[in-house]
């Protein structure tokens, strides 16, 4: 059995917090009997509260669907808002024009190597038309130069009526 | 599972004294709990290997408790008004209601930091001792007692202020 004296020690250190849970048990004890020095009374009711609170239990555990639980309406609107902006997003990148449509063959550097005549003979074929061509085209211009001046003659061979002949009238000169 | 059944038979009613001690509601409470054992059941394995199972129960019961009074925040108004006139029977507190000083005692310590709290619940009604304590709480052990000693201070200094003590 705690004497007051003892009891009194006890506080203090308790108050300090300098007691052994043994000690604060002695305490609780002490307070708890009959006996407690009118002194010390005025702490009684600190040790009743602890009593009171140590006697809590928890009621019977309730069935988890029975639970009605609030909805996280924030976090769920902004998630909904984050998929309407994301659907958003997405169809009006959809009506952009495809970028890729784009010609890029160009960029592409092109392999010469493979056009290039190694069989003689066929360079001699190639190099033969292209000399032919070259000829044509060339010869065609002077020809056409020969046979403007031909019809030339031939219209200034010709006698204008009233005049003589070699005299060109406006009229000639005019059609060519 | 039949260890897992018995370790959450024996810390049950701990857990919910704790989660009522940071919440102060006894549905709060409740529900804190009832997290915490789901939570717990998705880990039983490593919890069964664990060598203080309670300490890593509490420990979650408070974090789970401080996380739910913070969200709490924006019905605090309401809370209050439900509080004024439907106090759960269940708890000391409608006791504590009923006369003065245990009440003056309740409002105090209930006035007390989350942690302080915590310190003070572990150890004044559950029993543990310091190592548990900062175990339970992720404390040093020099901020267990410290927290201890001003919350005991807080309640000396209360009960001197209204002339209880001498």
């Amino acid at each position: 059995m705690t004497d007051h004296t003892t009891a009194e020690q006890l506080l203090h250190r308790y108050f300090e917090g300098n007691t052994t849970l043994d000690e604060e048990a002695e305490l609780r004890d002490y307070f708890r009997g009959e006996d407690v020095h009118p002194a010390l009374k005025a702490y009684d009711p600190m040790f009743r509260y602890w009593a009171t609170a140590a006697g809590v239990t928890a009621p019977p555990a309730k069935h988890r669907a029975a639970v009605q639980r609030r909805l996280p309406l924030r976090w769920l609107t902004t998630v909904a808002a984050a998929c309407l902006l994301l659907f958003v997003v997405h169809n009006w990148m959809e009506l952009e024009p495809e970028i890729t449509g784009f010609p890029v063959a160009a960029t592409v550097p092109i392999d010469w190597s493979k056009y290039e005549v190694t069989d003689p003979e066929e360079a001699y074929l190639v190099l033969r038309d292209a000399l032919k061509t070259a000829s044509t085209e060339l010869n065609r211009g002077p020809r056409m130069t020969i046979r403007e001046l031909g019809e030339l003659k031939e219209v200034l061979r010709q006698k204008p009526p009233g005049g003589r002949a070699g005299e060109l009238s406006l009229t000639t000169i005019k059609k060519y | 599972m039949d260890r897992y059944t018995d370790i959450i038979t024996s810390v049950r009613d701990r857990l919910y004294r704790l989660a009522l001690r940071v919440v102060n509601d006894a549905d709060e409470a409740e529900d804190v709990v009832q997290d915490v054992l789901v939570k717990s059941w998705t880990k039983r394995e490593q919890i069964i290997g664990l060598d203080n199972p309670p300490a890593w129960l509490l420990r979650m019961t408070k974090h789970q408790a401080i996380d739910r009074l913070r969200s709490a925040k924006v019905r605090v108004a309401r809370e209050k008004e439900a509080a004024a006139t439907n106090v759960d029977a269940r708890t000391p507190y409608r006791i504590a209601e009923t006369n003065d000083t245990l009440g003056h005692l309740h409002r105090l310590i209930q006035c007390l930091p989350p942690d302080q709290r915590t310190v003070l619940q572990l150890r004044e009604v559950e029993g543990l001792d310091y190592k548990e304590i900062a175990e339970a709480t992720e404390l040093t052990m020099p901020q267990v007692k410290s927290y201890l000693h001003r919350g005991r201070s807080k309640i000396r200094t209360l009960l001197l202020k209204e002339s209880i003590a001498p």
